[in-house]
């Protein structure tokens, strides 16, 4: 029997380790993972948290929503006001619901991304890459990929699910665009922000008064044993977009660098094992998803030796778990003919909800680009390229890329 | 090669649609777990076997080899 501590527990003395080196976990981890696999640490917001480094215990705990719950699931722990923790979560943002709550949601949109109802959207994916590269093609000289190419597929991709009516999804990218550009100031990213939520308050009535075939629609015109309201509407739409958008165009760029700094592995883009593996791949070894997906214990337990009272906060380091020897032996390296149970979607009734929808997106959008722009490079010495370590979705603040020819 | 499955647990990920699609399918209506053929042959071994361990809700449980 293990004897659970009775105090509150020490004040961290290290804080979330954040320096990535550019495709690898922050190196501290080799060390944690080792020999103190679940450190207390400090974090941004201001409270401390468990962190979870080793793969067997970042299943356990994804695992396990009753004793590990996540109203606090939305990065908290980097970018919170910890006055809210546990505040209730809003109507329809799903991952931060419990139990049936959480149920609920999840099963009427699990059809909507299901593996064969993404699979029908490939022939509107391929003609959106391919009339995306066709806009880079019409441009010259150095051209940032992230805004260019990387944000503006995966965002018409949802806006097409959503329903968003063709004449309104220019404004609807450059609003959600705008959101995530570190270019702008942070006044300007907010207004962007309220613009978007204003967006999908207008789209959510437009869909109740007159309802077409989209998600939407769907969600209000179907039977359910109960209906969602329209501020649950607006928040599964929101929750959509914020974990479809950035996620896949931060992929889209990252994963673009990974290949050109890896040659011997993008010489297999072209291949069918690409379509099979090398996107899960790519996912495992970039794990954009980082600096821990925040968890909050319901009660008393015990992860990876560490005993964690009711109420503390347990942030699972998914990026160490992906590189966690014990699950791959040689993890640090890229290798787009394996096939890995990796956690980069995450694990448990909360994994990604979009996972078919963004494996299909990369798996057209990266051998695309790169059969496309013939002599694709990056146009900025490497030095310049400035990473994301502190954000919640990791990636290249801007990458510059320039090509020789664009085949058809 | 045998195996349960608890549909209660089930989230409709499709995970197991991807890993073992001749074995595995989802509901139209919900995304749950379908099971295309309960007593898969040697050659599905493996990809039932993967199904099992990538499925995020534990669905699938091997009872027999």
């Amino acid at each position: 029997m293990i004897s659970l501590p009775q105090t509150t527990p020490p004040q961290a003395r290290e804080s979330l380790p954040t320096n990535r080196c550019p495709f690898d976990p922050d190196r501290r981890y080799e060390e944690l993972r080792a020999d103190r696999p679940v450190p207390r640490v400090s974090t941004p917001a201001g409270f401390d948290v468990w962190l979870v480094t080793r793969y067997e215990d970042a299943r356990a705990v994804l695992a396990d929503a009753e004793t590990f719950s996540s109203v606090d699931a939305s990065s908290s722990h980097l970018m919170g006001d910890k006055d809210n923790l546990g505040a209730p979560p809003p109507p329809g943002v799903m991952l931060r619901h419990d139990g049936d709550s959480h149920s609920r949601l999840r099963l009427r949109l699990a059809r909507e991304f299901m593996v064969k109802r993404v699979a029908k959207l490939e022939p509107f994916i391929r003609h959106l890459v391919s009339e995306q590269i066709d806009r880079l093609a019409e441009r010259t000289g150095p051209v940032d990929l992230y805004r260019a190419f990387g944000l503006p597929v995966p965002a018409l991709v949802i806006s097409k699910i959503l329903g968003v009516p063709e004449e309104d999804r220019d404004e609807f990218e450059r609003a959600t665009a705008s959101q995530v550009d570190l270019s702008l100031s942070l006044e300007e990213r907010q207004a962007a922000a309220i613009e978007s939520a204003g967006f999908f308050v207008r789209l959510v009535q437009s869909k109740i008064e007159s309802p077409g075939d989209d998600l939407i629609s769907r969600l209000i015109l179907e039977p359910a044993e109960s209906p969602m309201d329209a501020a649950e509407l607006q928040g599964i739409a929101l929750l959509l977009l914020a974990a479809g958008h950035d996620t896949t165009a931060n992929m889209i760029t990252l994963g673009t660098y990974a290949l050109l700094k890896h040659p011997e592995q993008a010489a297999k883009l072209q291949d069918a094992a690409f379509m099979e593996t090398g996107v899960d791949e790519l996912i495992r070894y970039l794990t954009i998803v980082h600096n821990g997906v925040l968890r909050k214990a319901t009660r008393e337990t015990v992860i990876g030796g560490q005993s964690i009272r009711a109420g503390e906060h347990v942030a699972v380091v998914l990026e160490s778990a992906n590189r966690d020897p014990d699950f791959l032996g040689d993890g640090d390296h890229l290798d787009l003919d394996r096939m890995s149970a990796h956690l980069g979607f995450g694990y448990g009734p909360h994994q990604c909800l979009g996972q078919h929808l963004a494996r299909l997106e990369l798996r057209i959008a990266l051998p695309e680009l790169f059969r496309r722009l013939r002599g694709l490079r990056v146009a900025t010495p490497e030095e310049d390229i400035s990473f994301k370590n502190d954000m919640v979705v990791y990636g290249i603040k801007e990458l510059m890329i320039d090509w020789d020819e664009v085949t058809p | 090669m045998k195996f349960d499955i608890d549909l209660d647990k089930c989230v409709g990920a499709g995970v197991c649609a991807i890993a073992a699609p001749e074995v595995f399918d989802q509901n139209d209506s919900d995304g749950i777990i379908v099971v295309l053929d309960p007593h898969p042959s040697p050659d599905q071994e493996a990809a039932v076997r993967d199904a099992a361990v990538r499925c995020p809700a534990a669905v699938i449980k091997l009872t027999e080899q």
